[in-house]
């Protein structure tokens, strides 16, 4: 007997659906599987057989068949036991055809028939609806991710022998069976809890430069002595960004699902990721990859902060894989199971010491010479530094700011400013496909950041002074952008222009 | 020529060479014919010469390296320098530098690029430590300049820091400077020099060395020639050191030769200014300004001395920053103002008192915008990102 069944599984980031036929045949006892299958896919079989035997249902005696479809994808790092089990009960005739007409199957099994978790849900979950299917059963612990997607149900079983009384059921009685999991609307994360900005005395430049990389999007560079606060400023950016949409968040949470690290019974992820990966961090778990590729550090972070503390103890050849990624908000991965392209929009956000002690140019406290000083700076290659939009000073704060002084602004106020230059963003590039000002293109940049015949003229003085190269000029101009959106201000000013140019350093003496 | 090939013979040093050109000229009543007499006399004149002057065992040693020697050929030794643009004094040279004559454990010779100083026009050493603070860059580079805008030439030991910031200001200022190398005359080092180098070896002053060429910088070479940075100036001068200082070992080389010590004064808990104020506690006298060493040279400010410079040099240089001070308006006067009173200040600091000093808030952009203008001007500078100080 022949039977199909659809199931579902993660390219890349790609989700596809493909039919899991079986067939069962007179002949010598023997158990293939077929369609480009990489090892441990195989070895699903072992796992299908003796689950099925634990559960109740002794496998005939013959020739039986598992064949994937399509078969030119090459099927990797996936795990598609419970559909497989499924198609043979099928083609036993235990089941009927018609009961899992229009199901998508998903999920691990044990020896004992238990149902257990699997990677890539809610893509697989996602690209269901879109083709029209009417019901998945997933593993009951993915059930709430995948409840994210609308107009379709989601059926969540813990058993193998579960999944069985299910699909037995008559259609109508189906619901009294296993009720179909409902998205609790996100209640949960509600209550995460982010640090908040007023915990932080002084700083005020440091607290200006990431208002405008949270308004535009921008990467940002601090530079400071140990204990000045760097890494305590960067926890807080997440909370100064602009909610994610919902678009994003699906875009976010099937990546996190994808690379098997969203948290049980999570649905959607709300808040932007912030990803703060070690200096000794390799280039393969930052940019993903591996036999079977998995998404890295800089495609978790989409969407949200990746933050370099201790930027030049980094690798230089680790740190210029970002250059790809910073540029055009991808990156290809090639690897023997195949190419990929991630997504990878983050704001880069570093962290350094001006020098190998922290105190430079303070020389009663610092000791470096000058070259260890130069050296130490070299370590940060000139494309990576000409991608910080912003770079800003974290002077060691004075006593009188800690103990005495007012509290800092809080987070939810400069997340307001935040969201005034993110709606006039929006209007601006409504139906461009342009999210954010640091997302404009060369061409973008001359036809949104206009320039009146006095800024003109002062931009020109500034490009032969400070010698900018073209896209120095333009990512100048985009972070002007950004400080007149937050001033509500359509037209960029001198003043936007200058407070822009002392925020980029690439251009500036120390490295060149 | 034929002195060059003696003075490199391997294992003779200047010590005993002095003590052999004593010996020759008592005996023969000028020193000329020496180095031929060593390269060309038979092995038991030789003997006998030597026998007089060292003992047994180090008559003998030195026996065998003047014959040893007898390999190289004068003119490969000269063949060298030719071939560098070098050039080669000794000890009975009528241009070698009257003032090293004088000095305790003279050189018997010097190599040098460009030029040697002008035995006629007055000459200061400047010296300091080699990670100076901030004022005593500023400083290094005032008195460098404006001594040489006054036709001093400025004498120092091309090294990192204060060296290098006072050669370079005064070569900048279109003066003379030597500087005294601790390797060979043609060695750049440090390589971050390389600039000052070519700019000194090029006519603009010179380098110099009583290293042969090729000669590697090594550790021990330095204290020896501090003693030539000493001798060669009228008075030394010295801009910042710590409490123990490699620059202490010149100023004890300058007092042994009679050499007036000057130091710049600062502040008493500052570890950079310990070895200059203990200094002039000691008794030497306090450079608060450059014209108090052209005083003491006897060059009156506005009365130069000697040729090259400037007819008012320092009084020029010092009323040219008065000019551009008052040149400067509101709000910039404020700014320089504010810079003149602390060491370093980042942006936000100086938004901060700026808006103070104009009771006004000042923006960030129009901070920046300021900054750009000050630094276009050549009054203040970025040390490190987004920390300022004046010029």
């Amino acid at each position: 007997m022949f039977s199909s069944v659809i199931a579902g599984a993660v390219y890349g980031i790609e989700p596809y659906l493909m039919r899991v036929e079986t067939d069962i045949s007179g002949g010598l006892p023997s158990f293939s599987m077929v369609g480009f299958l990489g090892r441990e896919v195989r070895e699903s079989g072992d796992r299908v057989r003796a689950a099925l035997r634990n559960s109740g249902f002794p496998l005939p005696v013959g020739r039986m068949t598992v064949s994937f479809t399509p078969a030119d994808i090459p099927k990797r790092g996936i795990v598609t036991d419970l559909p497989v089990a499924v198609g043979i009960l099928v083609a036993m005739q235990i089941l009927d055809a018609s009961e899992t007409e229009g199901v998508l199957i998903a999920g691990e099994l044990g020896l004992d028939g238990e149902v257990r978790p699997v990677r890539g849900v809610l893509p697989i979950v996602r690209r269901a609806a879109e083709e029209g299917l009417k019901t998945v059963i997933l593993p009951e612990k993915n059930a709430a991710e995948g409840a994210v997607i609308r107009g379709i149900k989601v059926v969540g079983v813990r058993s193998l022998k579960q999944c069985v009384r299910y699909l037995m059921a008559p259609q109508r009685d189906r619901d009294r069976v296993i009720a179909p999991a409902e998205y609790d609307g996100g209640a949960r994360e509600k209550a995460e809890n982010l640090p908040d900005f007023s915990e932080v005395r002084g700083q005020t430049a440091a607290k200006r430069a990431l208002e405008i990389a949270a308004a535009g999007f921008h990467n940002a560079l601090m530079i400071g002595p140990p204990g000045s606060g760097k890494s305590m400023l960067a926890s807080r950016l997440p909370g100064i960004l602009p909610p994610l949409s919902k678009e994003e968040q699906l875009e976010v949470t099937s990546i996190y699902s994808i690379a098997g690290k969203l948290s049980e019974s999570a649905g959607l992820i709300r808040s932007r990721p912030f990803v703060a990966p070690h200096h000794s961090v390799t280039a393969a778990a930052l940019t993903g990859g591996g036999a079977v590729p998995k998404p890295g550090l800089i495609t978790l972070s989409n969407r949200g902060v990746l933050f370099l503390d201790e930027l030049p103890e980094f690798g230089r050849e680790t740190l210029d894989l970002l250059r790809q990624p910073m540029e055009d908000h991808t990156i290809n991965v090639s690897r023997v199971g195949g190419s990929f392209v991630y997504p990878a929009r983050c704001i880069v956000l570093a962290a350094m010491n001006p020098c190998p002690c922290g105190f430079y140019p303070d020389r009663n406290r610092c000791r470096c010479t000058d070259p260890q000083v130069r050296h130490y700076l070299s370590r940060v290659s000139g494309p990576i530094l000409d991608r910080m939009d912003l770079c800003v000073e974290v002077p060691q704060t004075r006593v009188d700011e800690l103990t005495g002084g007012r509290e800092g602004e809080s987070s939810s106020r400069i997340l307001e400013r935040v969201m005034r230059a993110r709606a006039l963003q929006e209007s601006r590039f409504a139906g461009t496909g342009i999210t954010f000002n640091a997302d404009m293109s060369g061409p973008d940049v001359e036809k949104y950041c206009l320039l009146g015949p006095e800024e003109s003229g002062f931009v020109e003085k500034m490009y032969r002074r400070m010698n900018l190269s073209a896209r120095s000029y333009h990512r100048m101009l985009k972070v002007a952008r950004t400080i007149a959106d937050l001033e509500g201000e359509e037209q960029i000013s001198c003043d936007h222009l200058a407070e822009a140019a002392g925020y980029r350093v690439a251009d500036r003496k120390f490295w060149k | 020529m034929t002195v060059q090939w003696l003075y490199e013979v391997p294992g003779l040093g200047r010590k005993r060479l002095h003590r052999i050109r004593d010996a020759y000229v008592g005996k023969n009543g000028t020193p000329e014919g020496l180095a031929p007499f060593l390269y060309r006399e038979s092995d038991l004149s030789l003997a006998m010469l030597f026998a007089e002057i060292f003992d047994g065992a180090e008559a003998g040693r030195v026996l065998t390296a003047v014959l040893e020697g007898r390999k190289r050929s004068p003119q490969e030794a000269g063949e060298v320098l030719r071939r560098k643009k070098m050039h080669f004094v000794h000890f009975d040279s009528p241009d070698f530098p009257e003032r090293l004559r004088e000095i305790p454990d003279p050189p018997f010779a010097l190599y040098f690029r460009g030029k040697l100083p002008d035995p006629a026009v007055h000459t200061v050493s400047v010296i300091g430590s080699r990670g100076p603070s901030d004022y005593g860059r500023r400083q290094a580079r005032v008195f460098g300049g404006e001594l040489a805008e006054s036709g001093v030439q400025v004498i120092s030991g091309m090294a990192r820091g204060v060296d290098s910031i006072a050669q370079r200001a005064a070569a900048e200022c279109g003066g003379d400077s030597f500087g005294i190398l601790g390797c060979g005359a043609d060695v750049v080092y440090p390589r971050e020099n390389a600039e000052l180098y070519e700019r000194l070896a090029g006519g603009q002053g010179g380098v110099i060395s009583e290293y042969p060429p090729g000669t590697e910088p090594k550790m021990g070479l330095f204290p020896d020639r501090n003693r030539i940075i000493a001798g060669m100036g009228d008075v030394l001068l010295v801009i910042e050191a710590k409490e123990r200082s490699g620059t202490l070992i010149t100023v004890d080389r300058a007092l042994e030769q009679g050499r007036t010590v000057f130091a710049l004064p600062g502040r008493v808990e500052d570890e950079l200014s310990f070895g200059c104020n203990r200094l002039i506690r000691q008794g030497a006298e306090i450079a608060t300004e450059p014209g108090d060493i052209l005083l003491a040279l006897g060059m009156l400010p506005g009365t130069a001395a000697g040729t090259g410079g400037s007819a008012d040099g320092a009084e020029c240089g010092r009323s040219r920053r008065q000019m551009r001070l008052i040149s400067l308006q509101e709000p910039e006067a404020s700014l320089y103002r504010i810079l003149e009173a602390n060491d370093l200040l980042d942006v936000e600091e100086l938004r901060f008192i700026l808006g103070k000093e104009l009771h006004r808030e000042v923006k960030r952009g129009e901070m920046m915008r300021l900054i750009m203008q000050m630094e276009a001007k050549g009054f203040m500078e970025e040390k490190s990102p987004g920390i300022y100080a004046r010029l």
